[in-house]
């Protein structure tokens, strides 16, 4: 019995991809208008930074009439999101035009390192900003600022960072490596959302919080987080980040990980569906409320579209398996 | 051709479990030693930690299991549970050829009219239930897309 | 006091034609969504969420609680009429909830039992936050990794007294149910393990389809027995509402167990990430230290009144870190705050203040959607007992389609149907060998979330095991109960055997 479980298995697992990609072309007209629901892919827990930002564009696709399409945002975490990256990458084509990815660097980089899925199983649409990440200390915090954390350093301290996984994983490392301590020195633990580790911040649990602006905005406002570090070449520019240094002030090279937020479809996906939803991003990009999103969280607002972003993310994939030694 | 459902089989699986349960501990265990257990750089726990404790626990407990088990009777099998998995495999096979929704439909026609001969009236509401239990709850209202098949995909494709 | 007028201002928003409408529609959607299997609560409120947006911020999240809420009434329905628990609290539900629908022949109570229970543990779980939210909220920060892998250890340990007459069975299941959960991504590493490199066996072994398998799947191949029995059906009396209605001492039975486990389940709901799951299981394995009039897992009213509560109060439990916080306690928070924020709306700290109609019209819908939900699930109790009147041999195929089209909606792919038939085909076995399945159950959603805040916790403490263990006084507290949970049976055995020798020397 188990043998022949484990054979329908096999097949089952192989055709998937094969009905994926075995449906016949189909004659898509000129101009193509959504006409059903769209389903957003967001590979993040609701309330992280990747949620927020496909929440933006959805909105601002809303109210500014840039698209009716009824956008529905769905959450496949499974896997570190790889499963919910495969499941856009193979979407059919008879999908492929009403399925969209949020897709980051943070994404890119496990992604390659674990699966074999790349950036040419989706249709690169945009690069919509850049974000970076600060490190913040709690309201009850033991240490008050950047220095007395080095200083701890120095004197032998224990110091945790609690943080999401992903580029903040890679940022991480290139602190350690720059301020030359150890793991266990300056300690690291993986959450999956920020929000997980804002609670373990919150909670007087680790002594930092490493998080994008954007996921920290709210509790900074409330006076119940404080930024004590921009990991970025230069200071923020937002009014409650604007404080946090920058390495560079203690004497260390800079440490910065941009990370870019972008959107993809799947392969299947036809041109001119994708060169409908560049030109919605585009129109995104440029409202009023994008704006506010990008100042009021301290990203760098930096729109590469269509043949670009293709070209981006495709270099960026090339660069990062080069590092990893794939 | 007549199959004998009652025809049963005594197996002592109260053996056979948890021989199978060690051998799960030790396939863990033999990975996760792979995966490595203490990360004396940083000074933590690595992925292997918690698996290889718990599988060398597994290992433990299926021993008493296989000393209890050892002693203990067989158990007996009847060939017509196994009828359940089997149709379920054949609705699975016959999706990906027809679609989900009428590989559902036709299992259940042959299930009750064939197999276990109930009514015709019995039959179709039956299948009227199921049909508004898949189709209009799932399918339409919640929305969840079932395969359509090698059939469907060339209609619809 | 102040948090009284507020909360009576929540009523005075919540309190109109349209949001009492919409809270009604809410509620019985919730219901009939949680009452299918593999569409547990939260699958369903994220699948219904589209179904707001044509509503104002305010009713629209009037709707997504009250649907939420009810969602948590329905999921106890399929557990008790078939065995086949729609989510994972529903678990603890089917161990007493299906004996007693079925070998004591009481459906109609049991659903009763189950929904007047949910009510009360759900109405002491928005009591607390009413009163205590943000209070509430700050105790659950103190549960740090170190706490909560004390907590969880006194949790995991507790599945001791569920395992019933044969203990070694137990134990090896519940270490099969920890492998088998450690497949899949690692999170501390971002690498994967055991995965066998599958793609699918990346994203771990889905639990939903899971627990289909080995819970409902093993039901029908069981059923498979009974098919040809005479009778065409299990219930032979008359179902009438008059006879499905609970007797004044089945009420008597399960309201302190309700109560109690409604106080324990609101603070399980407070911590971070442990869940309605965690909190009926908690309350089922309390309820073993209470006295009950028929033994937990025969179908004891008490059994169900406990952990239905407790999953309840720890919905409303929840709500405490989401408004006050912004923090998802569970992954039912966390789909509901991504519909907070769908509207604008930031919950974090800054809510109460800056948005009172809506955060304190969320906590009063939430009181209306609980009766709500109470007053239509005894209205369709009497049409839903119907189910047992069935005979066997039309159900079983019915289950059969049911179970696969469960399965493949929550993965969207045939991977979910081919674990659920693998647990399915594993969980008939292992009960037939004598292995309940249920302690393998609860290990794989428990095993986790013990491992990631013990790996958490030994960073942060740099691999002391003491820090851990006796990090402040909420940890040695809980590792002081640990160490009795561990060490009560043997100390009872050396009782007994001391005991036995006593007599034995007298005579």
């Amino acid at each position: 019995m188990k043998k022949v479980l484990s054979i329908v298995a096999l097949i089952a697992m192989i055709a998937l991809p094969v009905f994926a990609e075995g449906s016949t072309e189909s004659k898509s007209s000129a101009g193509f208008v959504p006409t059903k629901d769209v389903e957003w892919t967001c590979t993040s827990k609701p309330g992280g930074g990747s949620d927020i930002f496909t929440q933006q564009i959805k909105d601002a696709m809303k109210v500014n009439g840039i698209s009716d399409a009824n956008v529905v945002v769905s959450y496949v975490t499974d896997g570190g999101g790889e499963v919910g990256r495969l499941q856009v990458a193979m979407t059919p084509k008879a999908k492929a035009d009403h399925t969209i990815l949020t897709f980051n660097s943070g994404d890119l980089m496990p992604m390659c390192a674990n699966t074999d899925n790349r950036v040419e199983n989706f249709t690169p649409l945009a690069i919509m900003a850049v974000d970076k990440q600060l490190l913040f200390i709690g309201e009850h915090s033991k240490y008050a600022s950047w220095q007395e954390i080095l200083d701890a350093l120095k004197a032998g301290q224990k110091i945790v960072i609690a943080g999401s996984k992903g580029d903040d994983i890679e940022t991480y490392n290139a602190l350690i490596k720059e301020l030359g301590v150890t793991e266990a020195q300056l300690a690291f633990i993986t959450n999956d959302a920020t929000s997980g580790a804002i609670t373990s911040l919150l909670g007087g649990h680790v002594d930092l919080c490493m998080s994008k602006p954007a996921a920290a905005s709210q509790y900074v406002e409330a006076g119940k987080m404080t930024a004590v570090l921009a990991l970025s070449t230069s200071r923020f520019t937002a009014d409650k980040l604007k404080d946090a240094p920058t390495l560079s002030e203690f004497g260390y090279n800079n440490v910065e990980v941009p990370v870019w937020r972008g959107v993809v479809g799947p392969k299947e996906m036809s041109a001119e569906a994708a060169a409908y939803w560049v030109a919605c991003l585009e129109a995104v990009s440029k409202t009023a409320e994008w704006n506010e999103y990008i100042t009021k969280n301290g990203l760098i607002s930096d729109f590469i579209g269509g043949a670009d972003a293709v070209a981006y993310m495709t270099q960026y994939q090339k660069d990062y398996l080069a590092k990893i030694g794939k | 051709m007549k199959i004998n459902e009652n025809a049963s089989i005594k197996i002592p699986t109260k053996l056979i479990v948890p021989i199978i349960t060690f051998i799960l501990g030790a396939v863990f265990f033999y990975i996760g030693l792979d995966y490595g257990f203490w990360d004396s750089n940083a000074l933590k726990p690595t992925k292997g930690f918690f698996p290889t404790i718990m599988s060398v626990a597994l290992m433990i407990f299926s021993i008493l299991g296989i000393v209890n088990g050892a002693k203990a009777e067989k158990v007996e099998f009847k060939l017509a549970n196994w009828f359940v998995p089997a149709g379920l495999l054949a609705v699975i096979g016959a999706s990906y050829i027809i679609g989900l929704v009428p590989a559902i439909i036709i299992f259940e026609f042959v299930w009750l009219r064939l197999y276990e001969k109930v009514s015709w009236k019995a039959t179709i509401i039956t299948l009227a239930i199921v049909v508004f239990i898949v189709v209009c709850c799932f399918q339409i209202w919640l929305g969840i897309d079932f395969p359509v098949g090698l059939i469907g995909n060339l209609i619809f494709g | 006091m102040e948090n009284l007028s507020m909360l009576m201002h929540g009523f005075s928003v919540v309190l109109t034609f349209e949001n009492v409408l919409v809270c009604l529609i809410g509620a019985l959607l919730g219901l009939v969504v949680g009452a299918m299997p593999g569409i547990g609560s939260l699958a369903g409120v994220a699948l219904l969420l589209p179904l707001t947006y044509k509503f104002n911020p305010t009713t629209a999240i009037i709707m997504l609680g009250a649907l939420y809420y009810s969602n948590m009434f329905g999921g106890a329905f399929s557990a008790i009429l078939l065995n086949i628990p729609g989510d994972s609290p529903a678990v603890m539900t089917a161990l007493d909830g299906y004996p007693m629908a079925t070998t004591r022949k009481r459906p109609g109570q049991a659903l009763f039992v189950s929904n007047m229970s949910s009510c009360i543990g759900g109405i002491i779980g928005m009591l607390i936050l009413t009163f205590m939210g943000p209070l509430l909220a700050d105790i659950g920060l103190k549960f740090g990794p170190a706490e909560m892998t004390v907590l969880l250890l006194v949790a995991m340990t507790s599945i001791g007294w569920l395992v019933g007459s044969n203990p070694t069975n137990g134990v090896i299941l519940t270490f099969v149910g920890i492998l088998l959960a450690s497949v899949g991504m690692d999170l501390q590493t971002g690498s994967p393990r055991y995965n066998f490199g599958n793609i699918y066996l990346l994203g771990g072994i889905k639990f939903i389809p899971f627990v289909i398998g080995a819970v409902g799947f093993a039901q029908v191949m069981r059923l498979m027995d009974e098919r040809n029995d005479k009778t065409e059906s299990q219930i032979t009396e008359k179902l009438t509402y008059k006879n499905s209605l609970p007797t004044k001492h089945d009420f008597k039975r399960l309201l302190f167990p309700a109560l109690r486990t409604g106080f324990v389940g609101t603070f399980v709901g407070v911590l971070p990430g442990a869940g309605a799951t965690t909190a009926s299981f908690l309350g089922y394995a309390m309820q073993r230290a209470f006295k009950s009039e028929d033994p937990l897992g025969t179908g004891a009213i008490e059994g169900i009144a406990a952990c239905e509560a407790a999953n309840n109060a720890a919905a409303a439990g929840a709500f405490a870190p989401l408004l006050a916080l912004g923090i998802p306690g569970s992954g039912t928070g966390a789909v509901l705050l991504g519909g907070l924020m769908m509207w604008g709306l930031n919950p974090g700290p800054l809510l109460f203040t800056n948005e009172p109609d809506f955060a304190w019209g969320l906590i009063a819908s939430l009181f209306l959607a609980n009766l709500f939900a109470l007053s239509i699930a005894l209205g369709v109790i009497p049409v839903l007992i119907k189910i047992l009147t069935v005979p066997v041999k039309i159900i079983i195929p019915v289950i059969i389609s049911v179970c696969l089209v469960g399965s493949y909606s929550d993965t969207y792919s045939f991977y979910g149907v081919l674990i659920m038939l693998i647990a399915g085909v594993f969980g008939y076995i292992f009960e037939k060998s004598g292995y309940g399945t249920a302690p393998m159950l609860l290990s794989f959603v428990l095993a986790p979330l013990l491992e990631d805040n013990l790996r958490k916790a030994f960073v942060i403490s740099g691999g002391s095991v003491a820090k851990v263990f006796f990090n402040g006084p909420i940890s040695i507290g809980l590792t002081i109960a640990f160490c009795a949970i561990v060490s009560a049976p043997i100390i009872r055995l050396i009782l007994k055997k001391a005991g036995l020798l006593k007599p034995k020397k007298a005579n």
